[in-house]
């Protein structure tokens, strides 16, 4: 590999946070990272162990000598880095998947298709668990508000002009029985269609 | 049914735009406010979209949730109408310069719907079907037409219908009672009659005259008749300007809107479609809207105090949107152009100089140079032009252009500001840019100038695809609206057109094909609908850059235009001049009806003085013109006819909307309807020799 | 369109709408007065609490860490949302007149706002949350300022996260490295906490008397007057409410 993995883990990070995509899970990467970390990790147990003073075990532990010292410290930061690296590129997935799943109106189900090949299985799980969580929470307040509802923008008025994007068609609002046909713009109330618009079928338009 | 508005009419008050408008907002109220209640069907052009705009921002304003489609033709009025049938919640129909010839109430059209839905026809085209004017019945009530006051004028019209609807149950079941009771009551009626001059309305069928007699009055009814529908297309108020009056009237007029109704009016008369006289009725009316709506910019005093020549500046602030009166020269988009551009793709100098050929052109150079522009000045972007020379052009154009024959140069209009954003535009400059927009903003390519300083005919500007900013290249179909109405639709679409296909099962490929070609067809004028739609409201970028791609269409237009000229393609027949384009770079372009018209109509104003060869007998008469493009991929022809007037700015009513109807009846040709207007029509290309000759035949 | 006039209604910052007010329950005939009174009362004191949800929610958006969950606040607005709800819906069922419909329009919209505010300051405090969740469960004075359902959102959410964690890396590891929460020699920690030294803009509501910069010197703040300043320093004077976060 020309490149260092860890190195070239860090740069997918930077890679998915610019261009705001979630990348398909490295785990090949983060297989060879892990048993790097064990290799040196062994390398390091050997070394101090080597390094020990045979015999004399109930005085305090006599300092190794530089060399080893040197080698031994270069490991664990070594460690501490690899690990680093691999908590930062989990945590960063795990972050971007609920930020997905929130975007996604708290919907596994519609969030799925699109990114279930990208995870792992783990996070999968997280991603479930999570929207499990979140769910609850929402039903504290649901009866008045839905708590998972956009705040990006704070609302411009009750009407919104929109065309559509996917067919959808009829759609059950609170004024009655909407067709959303494709060619046609539409004057909506707000809420009636916030759901549409958050799944993508909707956009609104001016 | 008829609609009249409020402060002009001294008729039924209880009829106006005012109250229909107050109808349609009823229902808001209850449950019924959803998108699917008011519905707006719009023609695909600039008037329409002028006062679909409007009618939106005042049905928004009043809560009122609508839905908005764009219609290119008959066969999407139909798919659009079925799919409205089943909508249990449909009340308000509204259609944007559509249906104006339709029978409404018909069972072919709404005649079905429930009883509980109005159409309301916003029409500019004339004639009418008399039957949405003055039809009676439960049907008919459901027709609401939006006069301009035309109607209280058409009493001989409605007498003549009235009186043949009457008629036609009667004649000849009644006859021999008739004879009996006749000789009797003769003496009486026959005063009677004489008397007021005018036949009572209900009149008794069998009354007084004698059988002769009524037969010669009921065809002396339909010649009328056939005289008021034969008379070719013409039109009354713009669309933009109807639904205006009814902004005025609810008082909610600005400047946003008085501006789109001076567009709708501005496109009739750049368009050929109303006469000066029309314009300047309507351009006064206007003019005492923009003072009342613009008191703040108008400069305080001075000279040519409100009137700017394009060279005038104005003083910009960053909120400045308002709307001021101007001088405006008829050369197409001068402000953006350089002059010798503009004056030389205008039809108007190009008639009169012959600028198609070298010596013209030579005798457009002297004629700037001889008011003191050089060539390298004239070809410089306008904007950067010497302002003086800007000043004085107004002035420098009155004074030599008659010499060559350049008068009326000018007509009034307005410009309208744009902040820091764009520097004011005209509004033929925006009629010029959105109906571009409209043509080409999708589904053809266009090559359009980058800006450039050309300096002694050299042009660094360069050029590029002129493609929709923010969406995918002009070749893809990317914009989402461009998306068909499902292929159900589609085909239903395509079983509306003329020429005996059948339908339902056991489809050819070649039918799916050409179905499936139609369908993406539509897909473009949808979506060129939506940016012109767009180019008016919040998106000035895109206003901005249909400019270019309306000098790119002006340019290919006079092109071909020149091409066929020089190249003396242009024929005549007993009753018109053809031009058939059968090849050439711009083919596809000139196969959207559109565009072809307006080929059309340069090369009437282009060919204007070849009248003279032309003379027949003592008037001068002028030759209507009929101009066909191939298209390839249908394997037919585009053929558009437009009536002439003798004088430039004049305007004759068009009667190639009959005149191709009758051609495709008599010589059998398999034709389609393109659009709503049937002066524009699609021929097979097996058919087309024989429909121009059986067009030819017909008296002129 | 960018030429219309807006349409009425409540601005953010003072918090006051400008509704006409219908009373929560649909039509209790009261005496006329005793009627006008409780309108009164109803506007002053919906008034009111939208200007604290205002306020709440500013704080909340500025304030490094988590702020006492205003749960009192919570409720009233959540009351008020309800009770506006189902008053349009009585409303629109009788078929309102034209005068009610503007009214009932602008209710629409003031609620619409109001819901989105409350949304809003939830959600901010979610993210939060969230972010700092390990040092949140570790900390028993950040517990008390969050509600009962943020606090178990919070201990649920460290432990999915953490045991993604351990599933794909560091139960992976050898032993001794399987932990979480270390803190390195030069003092960062793996948990991360709120970083109160960030700069907060605060407008004094009275005089506050001296504080202590971190530099040693100290800086008079009198009332009315604005500063950006390290939240540490004014921390103390934000939760007594002498000055506000801005």
């Amino acid at each position: 590999m020309s490149t260092d993995p860890s190195q070239a883990l860090l740069l997918e990070c930077r890679r998915s946070a610019q261009t705001v995509t979630l990348l398909p899970y490295n785990a090949a990467v983060v297989t060879t990272l892990i048993r790097q970390i064990h290799t040196i990790h062994a390398h390091l147990v050997q070394s101090l162990r080597s390094a020990a003073i045979p015999g004399d075990e109930v005085g305090p532990t006599p300092t190794p000598p530089p060399a080893v010292m040197f080698t031994s410290t270069h490991h664990h930061l070594q460690i501490r880095r690899l690990k680093r690296v691999l908590l930062v590129y989990h945590s960063h997935r795990l972050n971007m998947l609920r930020g997905m799943l929130h975007r996604a109106h708290l919907s596994v189900t519609h969030l799925l298709p699109s990114i279930r090949p990208l995870l792992s299985p783990s996070e999968l799980t997280f991603i479930r668990s999570y929207a499990q969580i979140s769910m609850s929470y929402r039903a504290e307040f649901i009866d008045v508000l839905d708590i998972a509802a956009s705040v990006d923008e704070p609302p411009k008025g009750m009407w919104v002009n929109v065309r559509v994007v996917k067919e959808v068609g009829e759609v059950i609002t609170e004024g009655g029985v909407v067709d959303f046909r494709k060619g046609g713009r539409y004057l909506v109330r707000r809420g009636d269609v916030e759901m549409l618009l958050v799944q993508g079928y909707l956009e609104v338009v001016d | 049914m008829v609609y009249l508005t409020p402060p002009t009419s001294a008729h039924d008050a209880t009829h106006t735009y005012l109250t229909a408008y107050r109808q349609i907002l009823a229902h808001r109220r209850t449950r019924l406010n959803t998108p699917s209640a008011v519905v707006i069907l719009a023609a695909l052009e600039v008037d329409a979209l002028c006062a679909c705009r409007i009618l939106a921002s005042l049905l928004t304003r009043d809560g009122v949730q609508h839905r908005i489609e764009p219609v290119a033709g008959y066969p999407a009025l139909v798919a659009l109408k079925d799919q409205l049938r089943k909508s249990a919640e449909l009340h308000s129909l509204v259609l944007l310069n559509i249906g104006a010839m339709l029978d409404l109430a018909s069972e072919d059209w709404f005649g079905e719907f429930p009883g509980t839905v109005k159409v309301h026809v916003i029409d500019s085209r004339r004639p009418r079907s008399l039957a949405n004017l003055f039809g009676v019945g439960e049907r008919q009530e459901r027709v609401v037409v939006w006069d301009d006051g035309e109607v209280p004028r058409m009493d001989e019209e409605r007498r003549a219908f009235e009186m043949t609807m009457f008629e036609e149950s009667s004649d000849s079941d009644e006859e021999d009672e008739e004879d009996e009771e006749e000789d009797e009551e003769e003496g009486m009626e026959e005063d009677e009659e004489r008397e007021d001059g005018t036949p009572r309305k209900k009149r008794k069928l069998n009354g007084g005259m004698s059988k002769r007699a009524r037969r010669e009055k009921r065809d002396e009814y339909v010649a009328r008749l056939d005289k008021y529908y034969t008379a070719g297309t013409s039109y009354g108020q713009s669309c933009a300007g109807t639904v205006y009056i009814l902004a005025t009237a609810l008082e909610r007029a600005d400047n946003a809107l008085l501006w789109l109704a001076i567009l709708g009016l501005t496109y009739q008369y750049l368009s050929a479609r109303i006469k000066r006289g029309q314009y300047e009725l309507m351009h006064e009316v206007f003019s005492d809207e923009v003072a009342r709506l613009n008191t703040a910019s108008l400069p305080s005093a001075g000279a040519g105090a409100g009137a700017e020549g394009p060279g005038g500046r104005q003083q910009l602030t960053a909120d400045d949107s308002s709307i001021r009166p101007s001088e405006e020269m008829r050369f197409m988009l001068v402000r953006h152009w350089n002059l010798y551009d503009a004056m030389y793709h205008s039809a108007y100098v190009m008639s009169r100089l012959r600028a198609w050929n070298e010596k013209g052109r030579k005798q457009l150079g002297g004629m700037l140079a001889k008011m003191g522009f050089s060539l390298q000045q004239c070809q410089q972007a306008f904007i950067h032009m010497d302002q003086d020379l800007k000043r004085s052009l107004r002035a420098k154009m009155d004074n030599y252009a008659p010499e060559y024959g350049l008068v009326e140069l000018t007509y009034p209009s307005y410009t309208r500001s744009f902040g820091f954003r764009l520097q004011p535009l005209s509004a033929a400059d925006v009629v010029e840019g959105v109906g571009a927009l409209l043509e080409a903003a999708g589904g053809v390519k266009l090559e359009v100038e980058l800006e450039g300083n050309r300096g002694g005919g050299e042009w660094f500007g360069g050029s590029r695809a002129w493609s929709l900013p923010g969406r995918a290249g002009a070749g893809a179909g990317a914009g989402k609206e461009n998306q068909p109405l499902s292929a159900a639709d589609a085909r239903a679409g395509g079983e509306g057109k003329a020429g005996g296909r059948d339908g339902g099962e056991g489809k050819s490929t070649q039918l799916a094909e050409e179905e499936e070609r139609e369908g993406r067809e539509e897909e473009w004028w949808v979506g060129n609908f939506w940016a012109a739609y767009d180019a008016l409201g919040m998106n000035i970028n895109l206003l901005r850059n249909s400019l270019p791609l309306a000098m790119a269409l002006q340019r290919a237009i006079v092109r071909q235009g020149t091409a066929l000229i020089s190249k003396r393609a242009i024929t005549q027949t007993k009753s018109f001049r053809l031009a058939t384009i059968r090849e050439g770079p711009d083919l596809a372009l000139f196969a959207h009806p559109s565009t072809l018209s307006r080929l059309a109509l340069w090369l009437v104003d282009a060919t204007r003085n070849w009248v003279q060869s032309m003379q027949v007998g003592r008037k001068k008469r002028l030759l209507p013109f009929v101009v066909a493009c191939a298209k390839e991929e249908a394997g037919t022809f585009v053929v558009v006819g437009v009536t002439g007037a003798e004088e430039m700015g004049d305007v004759k009513p068009n009667t190639f909307n009959l005149a191709f109807l009758e051609a495709r009846d008599r010589s059998g040709a398999r034709t389609r309807q393109v659009t709503f207007d049937t002066s524009v029509v699609e021929v097979n290309k097996e058919d087309l020799h024989k429909f121009l000759e059986t067009l030819a035949m017909r008296a002129g | 369109m960018s030429d219309w006039p807006t349409l009425p209604g409540g601005s953010w910052s003072n918090g006051h709408s400008h509704l006409p007010s219908p009373s929560p329950e649909p039509a209790a005939a009261d005496a006329d007065a005793d009627a006008d009174a409780d309108e009164l009362a109803l506007d002053a004191e919906r008034a009111d609490a939208v200007t604290l949800l205002v306020r709440a929610w500013t704080g909340e958006r500025c304030a490094p860490d988590v702020r006492a969950f205003e749960g009192e606040l919570v409720g009233r607005i959540m009351g008020y949302l309800d009770a506006q709800a189902k008053l349009i819906g009585v409303l629109k069922v009788d078929g309102a007149s034209e005068e009610d419909h503007e009214k009932i329009g602008l209710v629409q919209m003031e609620m619409d706002r109001v819901g989105w505010l409350l949304r809003s300051y939830i959600a901010t405090r979610q993210e939060k949350l969230i972010r700092y969740a390990p040092y949140i469960n570790a900390t028993p004075a950040m517990q008390t300022r969050l509600s009962v359902a943020e606090q178990t959102l919070v201990e649920s959410y460290q432990q999915i996260f953490e045991e993604s964690l351990i599933r794909d890396v560091v139960g992976n590891l050898p032993e001794e490295l399987q932990a979480l929460d270390e803190v390195l020699p030069d003092g960062r920690s793996m948990v991360s906490q709120p970083d109160l030294d960030k700069a907060v803009f605060i407008r004094a509501k009275q005089d506050c008397g001296p504080v202590l910069m971190p530099d040693g010197s100290s800086l008079e703040i009198k009332k009315r007057g604005i500063h950006l300043i390290s939240y540490r320093v004014v921390e103390q004077l934000v939760l007594r409410g002498e000055v506000e976060l801005t």
